[in-house]
């Protein structure tokens, strides 16, 4: 990757959660009622809430608020949450790190058995093939919540949930109810990928040249073939992100999910938007993730890219 | 492929159950029976080919258990009185084939009922979301440089974020209280707005693809102008992509539905979703003393399976967007 073609894609990056952030600050102030209705609900004076509007930036216009959240966004101040009175950052920092734990080691549980369960959909014989086939099939349309009711039900019923310690259970029973969707799609998308790679002339070649079976498949059209589990990693991360909202609600993990309902609930425009711009900067991140290291697999990558930056397709 | 037609024959049977809704099960979705509060499901016994049910004694209130009374049988029949299953109307208690709620309502008449409301509103949902991406599709493939950046941007853009999110934030953004029919009609506006990316993108790939074709050229040196070239001769092309499409996008938009509604943002009580009834599942306790409860989660599985198998294999959905290809 060129300094350029990286510089550029990092602007975009920049640019990608400075919109959809600020986005979500108009959605969340334009919506009906806003925070101080719940002060006003509490039969403060007309004259305690005006001060209170102020001081929140609530009598500002949208252009001034949009603004003050831009200018602060770019020294990473992110301004104050109505609802918890502390500065948005922190709330973030505290609640973040639980989701990314959760989602990271779904994501990457997903892909490590992906890898390995279209790989095998490729080497198998019919009947095993077949069985594969059909529970990536049926893993990929299982929606995350209902997996998670199944393993819930399942756990209460052996009295896993009654011992003292469980506390890791559920968290766990969370992961594997995110990821099993993410691995089924991803273990399809992985045979395919690695068929396609071994049907290739270098493949023919390598074979030709003594290379055993072994390494060619788990090697050299392993490292190709990877590339494409790998490129759309972003987006199954972005749906696995997706499905641990409800995970986290059930599951009672206090990540940034459930902070961010109940900030767009309480109408708390700072922290919807400060949970947004964290929410896209990790997805920003990871598609520049993957694309370096896509980039770093593939070595025809490279050419592709500079013959596209030479000349435009279309 | 007969895995496919299994699925796409489930898929027709949910339909029909939207259709039906409420006049699935034996009772209405709403109808409380307080002494069946936490019934656990009257099992349907054949004899002589009819059905019938042995009505359930409420044996301790406290702890709510149930036996059968075998001494007296309500009858059940199929495809009478308007219902797909009717039970005797002489009978002083409800039939329950899948047990009842805390408040005693019919889990059956719930799911069932429920089915007109969540798939519903995903099915509509779809529909939108495949007429965005096929106008937005066909504009990026026949209207220019511009406007193709545009649509391909936005579509990446979007379809980098979480949907259950988005329709989270703009659902958030409306009053927090309306009426069912106002949800109904405000969600699947949401889900034909954020749903389009992917379809965008694989009828411009079709109709890019299919516009270097000697019929297209044909329709052009006939005097076709850009956009009648688009619409009237390359997008019937699409068609078999746009069904695959909507066989996709409805278990995406259920998913979206019921997260909303269990977050108390979707259909409100006491109108029946998918989303609502599990949310009322969703404590271990109620899982493992009243396991019925999760009747909806099955329905959203099976559906989900089956509008997948009915779609067929799928390996190059995800791939859309994928730079690698």
């Amino acid at each position: 990757m060129s300094v350029l073609r990286a510089f550029r894609k990092i602007a975009a990056a920049l640019l990608f959660v400075a919109l959809v952030s600020t986005a979500a600050l108009i959605l969340a102030r334009r919506a009906p009622g806003d925070y101080t209705d719940t002060l006003r609900a509490a039969r403060l004076s007309e004259d305690v809430i005006a001060r209170e509007r102020e001081r929140l930036h609530l009598d500002r216009s949208l252009p001034d608020l949009t603004r003050i959240w831009l200018t602060g966004l770019a020294r990473l101040d992110l301004g104050t949450s109505y609802r918890f009175a502390r500065p948005v950052t922190s709330l973030i920092a505290e609640r973040a790190p639980r989701t990314l734990a959760l989602v990271s080691a779904a994501v990457l549980l997903a892909i490590a058995g992906a890898l390995l369960w279209g790989t095998w959909l490729v080497h198998a014989r019919r009947p095993v093939r077949m069985v594969l086939s059909a529970a990536a099939t049926t893993a990929l349309s299982l929606p995350s919540i209902v997996i998670l009711f199944a393993l819930l039900l399942g756990a209460a019923k052996a009295g896993w949930l009654a011992q003292a310690g469980h506390g890791m259970v559920i968290p766990l029973l969370g992961i594997l109810a995110l990821l099993l969707p993410a691995a089924g799609g991803l273990a399809r998308v992985h045979e395919q990928a690695l068929r396609e790679a071994l049907a290739e002339p270098w493949a023919l070649a390598s074979t030709a040249r003594g290379v055993s079976a072994g390494v060619l498949v788990w090697k050299l059209a392993m490292r190709i073939a990877a590339t494409r589990v790998i490129s759309v990693m972003p987006l199954v991360a972005a749906n696995i992100l997706g499905a641990s909202l409800l995970v986290e609600v059930v599951t009672g993990w206090a990540g940034i999910g459930r902070l961010m309902l109940d900030a767009l609930v309480a109408r708390d425009v700072f922290l919807v938007a400060g949970c947004t711009a964290a929410i896209t900067a990790a997805i920003a991140a990871l598609a520049l993730a993957s694309d370096a290291l896509v980039a770093a697999l593939d070595p025809r990558i490279k050419s592709i890219e500079a013959l596209e930056t030479a000349e435009p397709a279309r | 492929m007969i895995a496919r037609r299994a699925g796409a024959a489930l898929a027709v049977l949910l339909l029909l159950l939207i259709a039906l809704g409420d006049r699935v099960a034996p009772n209405s979705s709403m109808q409380q029976f307080p002494d069946s509060a936490w019934a656990p499901p009257m099992p349907l016994r054949a004899s002589g080919g009819d059905l019938f049910a042995h009505p359930l004694r409420l044996d301790d209130r406290l702890a709510r258990t149930f036996s059968e009374d075998t001494s007296r049988r309500i009858d059940v029949d199929l495809f009478a009185r308007g219902r797909l299953i009717a039970a005797d109307p002489a009978a002083a208690d409800p039939v329950l084939l899948l047990g009842a709620d805390a408040l005693g309502r019919d889990i059956l008449a719930r799911v069932a009922g429920a089915a007109r409301w969540s798939l519903g509103v995903s099915v509509t949902g779809a529909l939108l979301a495949l007429l965005v991406g096929a106008l937005l599709g066909a504009v990026a493939a026949g209207g220019g440089r511009l406007a193709d950046r545009v649509v391909v941007s936005m579509s990446t853009g979007l379809a980098a974020l979480p949907v259950v999110y988005i329709v989270l934030a703009l659902r958030a953004a409306l009053p927090l209280v309306m009426t069912p029919g106002q949800v109904f009609a405000a969600l699947a506006l949401l889900f034909g707005l954020v749903g389009w990316p992917l379809t965008a993108r694989g009828v411009r790939g079709i109709l890019l693809r299919e516009r270097a074709l000697d019929y297209a050229e044909a329709a052009r040196a006939a005097g076709a102008s850009r956009m009648r070239l688009m619409f009237v001769h390359l997008l019937p092309a699409a068609s078999g992509f746009l069904v695959t499409q909507f066989l996709i996008l409805v278990p995406g938009f259920l998913i979206s539905e019921v997260t909303l509604s269990f977050l108390g943002l979707g259909f409100p009580e006491p109108t029946p979703s998918w989303g609502t009834m599990l949310q009322d599942a969703s404590n271990v306790r109620v899982m493992a003393e009243a396991p019925w409860m999760l009747a909806p989660a099955a329905a959203l599985a099976l559906t989900s399976v089956a509008l997948h198998l009915a779609a067929g294999p799928r390996e190059d959905q995800l791939t859309l967007f994928s730079r690698a290809r």
